[in-house]
């Protein structure tokens, strides 16, 4: 229960980001660099810590994954994502994010071979169907 | 200026997918992360890492990232969401199958057009609404 809640905690905080970052007329590389820096020492809080031991015995198949994390998807998609507010609404964009819901649900499916069943899939179109239609009331 | 209009909203198109594509990456492969690793370190560690990226970057283009005194309030704001958004999102991801999560992560778009509502910008306020309700009909189909 308390996952579900803080998904959607979540997703409403993502929301309110979108809107809030649409209204900051910063450049996109001085708004990431910022919140970055920010969240660093706040996630430590937020962790209660970082283990420094865990840290130096990392695989390097570990630190594949954290640089792909870093690299793709903190500069691809929040890059991105800030260079299309630029040309489009925070509204449009969220309207182009679900592809990402979906790209991210068949690359999800493929690496970890776990198909959703009916009710899910019919679930899921739903939910993208609605978000689809935001574009065609605004 | 329609040709402008017309290429800044295909830029925007070009932008929006590429970050979706880029951005989708997160969840599956945070979810392989998240396998033999903490959130803590996955997160600091990736932070440390697009902030080395992102100096890199600038330092290419030459690009501005001092900021003036009146920014710094609004990006102290705008990074504290984005890190209360993250840390939130890796509990979650921690605790939810991919399929559960993604549901309910990606009805953000309705909450975007919630917040519309409430500040007034949306006409067809029936409309949105029986849209956002078709949403969240599919995220509790998705949870049965």
């Amino acid at each position: 229960m308390i996952g579900y809640i803080l998904a959607l905690i979540s997703s409403i905080l993502c929301a309110i980001y979108c809107r809030y970052s649409e209204t900051l007329k910063i450049s996109v590389i001085a708004k990431l660099l910022w919140q970055f820096i920010i969240a660093i020492p706040l996630l430590i809080i937020l962790f209660n810590g970082i283990d420094i031991q865990s840290i130096i015995s990392i695989s390097i198949y570990g630190w594949i994954k954290i640089f792909l994390l870093g690299s793709i998807v903190s500069l691809g998609g929040y890059g991105f994502w800030n260079l299309c507010i630029k040309h489009e609404s925070a509204l449009k964009n969220g309207i182009l994010d679900y592809l990402e819901a979906i790209f991210s649900l068949v690359i999800s499916i493929i690496l970890f071979i776990a198909f959703p069943n009916l009710i899910q899939i019919i679930g899921f179109m739903l939910i993208m169907l609605s978000i689809y239609s935001i574009r065609w009331i605004k | 200026m329609r040709t402008l209009v017309g290429d800044t909203i295909k830029k925007g198109i070009i932008y929006g997918i590429l970050g979706a594509l880029t951005f989708s990456l997160i969840t599956p492969i945070g979810k392989l992360a998240l396998v033999d690793l903490d959130a803590s370190i996955i997160l600091s560690l990736r932070f440390i890492i697009a902030i080395i990226l992102l100096l890199l970057i600038g330092y290419i283009k030459k690009e501005k990232i001092i900021l003036s005194r009146k920014d710094i309030i609004p990006l102290t704001i705008l990074g504290s969401i984005f890190t209360l958004d993250t840390y939130t999102y890796w509990l979650a991801l921690e605790q939810l199958d991919i399929v559960s999560f993604l549901s309910i992560f990606w009805t953000f778009p309705l909450f975007i057009l919630l917040i519309d509502i409430l500040y007034g910008k949306v006409e067809q306020i029936y409309r949105s609404l029986f849209i956002i309700l078709v949403g969240f009909i599919g995220v509790i189909l998705t949870l049965i």
